[in-house]
């Protein structure tokens, strides 16, 4: 499936024209729709750690490469590669395991430039654990909001006991990815919250025209803070917050987002309902194309910059409630009795059960058993 | 699941360690030993005060009173219903 924009074709050009400062980073196209109030928020708030502000500036041409982002199928959890024509990235691991580790690996990746483990719930950092044993990663972004587990633990272990660089993730950050990609942290700001789903790291990625947003587990107060903030949300692909859960992906922050294209990341038949009805109804109504990496698999997004293309055709969501009912089980006879004895009962009579099987006879209806001589069993009652 | 025969979770007469890594729904994720074995449990088997990073202490004993007295409670009604079945 191929996509070109249609949204945000000024984006870019917007972005190029701005002096690349410690404000730029909030200087979005969005911003001319922002109050006074919000713009002055915007302001004040902490300029942005850049290794090389003038390189990114003069850096901001027309990609000339492909960037790919592999939505990979890690069952319930989150794991996303980035293959950047300079720069490999990871956003989570999915759960503790080889999965990720694996698919890096058949993808033929041999180090990593960066690994943002967006927060510390193991559906997310758990796999990041053994990627990190396999291959040289040059620099970890997270949250930096502690949690209790021994995969939580085991994660700071092997990052420490590696030397691997270790960055607090704040909105505003910005990171050129070479080629004509680059990166901005857009939540969060602070570690206030003691939800951590809400401490996630929410990364827009920007190749050319095309722009995606990771929203991590970012749930409704993640995304009314965003959208207060002003911040550019306006993306072509969202890769939907918290698995679909009716938690995140507000109307008000979707229309933000407007994205033409979504991913649902989430395990097959999982147990907590993801994605919920309620997110996929919202997407539905905006026209939004759905990819599910519990129906999909593994879903690759190749970019150009211009236009994206899409490995798998997307989830139809009519067709999914349409969906053929199970057919049901074959209904045995209506009545049961043994050839022991002259009763006959309702299939779910406790008597059935204690019938010895090579005994066990039906009957079509009460007729055809008092036909038969027998006669309706004095507990369950079966019609006369 | 895990094998309570073959688990190394459970030391002898030890409780097990789990903890709370996050919420779904009604359910608690809650993973268990060092293997961080993940078990969903509804959050109203929980304890009050449960919340993410909880660590809890878990305990499974036997209880053969118990299992015998159910034993021979339902296995007297089911001879019971047998013996109307078959008379009835």
């Amino acid at each position: 499936m191929a996509v070109s924009p249609s949204t945000n074709d000024t984006a870019i050009e917007s972005e190029i024209d701005q002096e690349v400062d410690a404000e730029a980073v909030i200087e979005t196209p969005d911003q001319d729709l922002l109050s006074e109030d919000n713009k002055k928020a915007a302001d004040t708030e902490e300029p942005f750690e850049l290794d090389n502000d003038q390189a990114l500036a003069d850096e901001r041409a027309p990609p000339a490469g492909k960037l790919e982002v592999h939505f990979i199928d890690v069952g319930q959890g989150d794991s996303i590669f980035i293959k950047a024509p300079e720069k490999n990235i990871l956003i989570d691991g999915g759960n503790r395991g080889d999965t990720t580790a694996n698919y890096l690996g058949n993808q033929g990746i041999t180090s990593l430039d960066l690994v943002i483990g967006t927060h510390p719930h193991a559906d997310h950092i758990g796999g990041l654990i053994n990627v990190m044993h396999a291959i040289p990663v040059y620099e970890v972004i997270d949250p930096g909001v502690f949690h209790t587990t021994v995969t939580f633990e085991d994660y700071l272990d092997i990052i420490d006991e590696k030397d691997i660089k270790f960055t607090e993730g704040r909105a505003g950050m910005e990171r050129d990815l070479g080629g004509g990609a680059s990166m901005h942290i857009l939540h969060p700001t602070s570690l206030s919250e003691d939800h951590l789903n809400d401490t996630s790291i929410v990364v827009k990625l920007t190749f050319g025209e095309i722009d995606f947003l990771f929203a991590g587990d970012a749930e409704k107060s993640s995304e009314e803070q965003m959208l207060s903030r002003g911040v550019g949300l306006n993306s072509n692909i969202l890769k939907v917050g918290h698995h679909g859960s009716r938690t995140s992906t507000t109307q008000s922050f979707l229309n933000a987002v407007s994205p033409s294209t979504a991913v649902i990341m989430c395990g097959r038949d999982n147990q907590y309902g993801h994605p919920h009805e309620e997110t996929l109804a919202k997407l539905v109504s905006a026209g939004v194309d759905i990819f599910r990496t519990d129906k999909h698999g593994t879903t690759v997004i190749t970019t150009d910059g211009v236009t994206y293309d899409v490995n798998k055709e997307p989830y139809n969501y009519t067709a999914q409630e349409q969906e053929t009912p199970e057919p049901e089980a074959d209904i045995e006879g209506k009545y049961a009795g043994s050839s022991q004895s002259d009763k006959y009962h309702y299939p779910n009579c406790v008597s059935v059960n204690n019938i010895n099987p090579e005994n066990l006879i039906s009957f079509g209806s009460a007729a055809e058993a008092k036909a038969a001589g027998y006669s309706p069993c004095g507990n369950c009652k079966p019609p006369q | 699941m895990w094998k309570l025969q073959t688990s190394t979770i459970i030391e002898k007469g030890e409780h097990m360690k789990a903890v709370i890594d996050r919420f779904e729904g009604d359910f608690a994720i809650v993973l268990f030993g060092n293997e961080e074995i993940k078990v969903d449990i509804p959050k109203e088997l929980l304890p009050k005060g449960s919340k993410e990073g909880s660590w809890l202490k878990v305990y499974f004993e036997l209880d053969l009173e118990e299992t015998k007295k159910r034993e021979d409670r339902i296995k007297a009604k089911l001879e019971k219903l047998k013996k109307k079945g078959q008379g009835g």
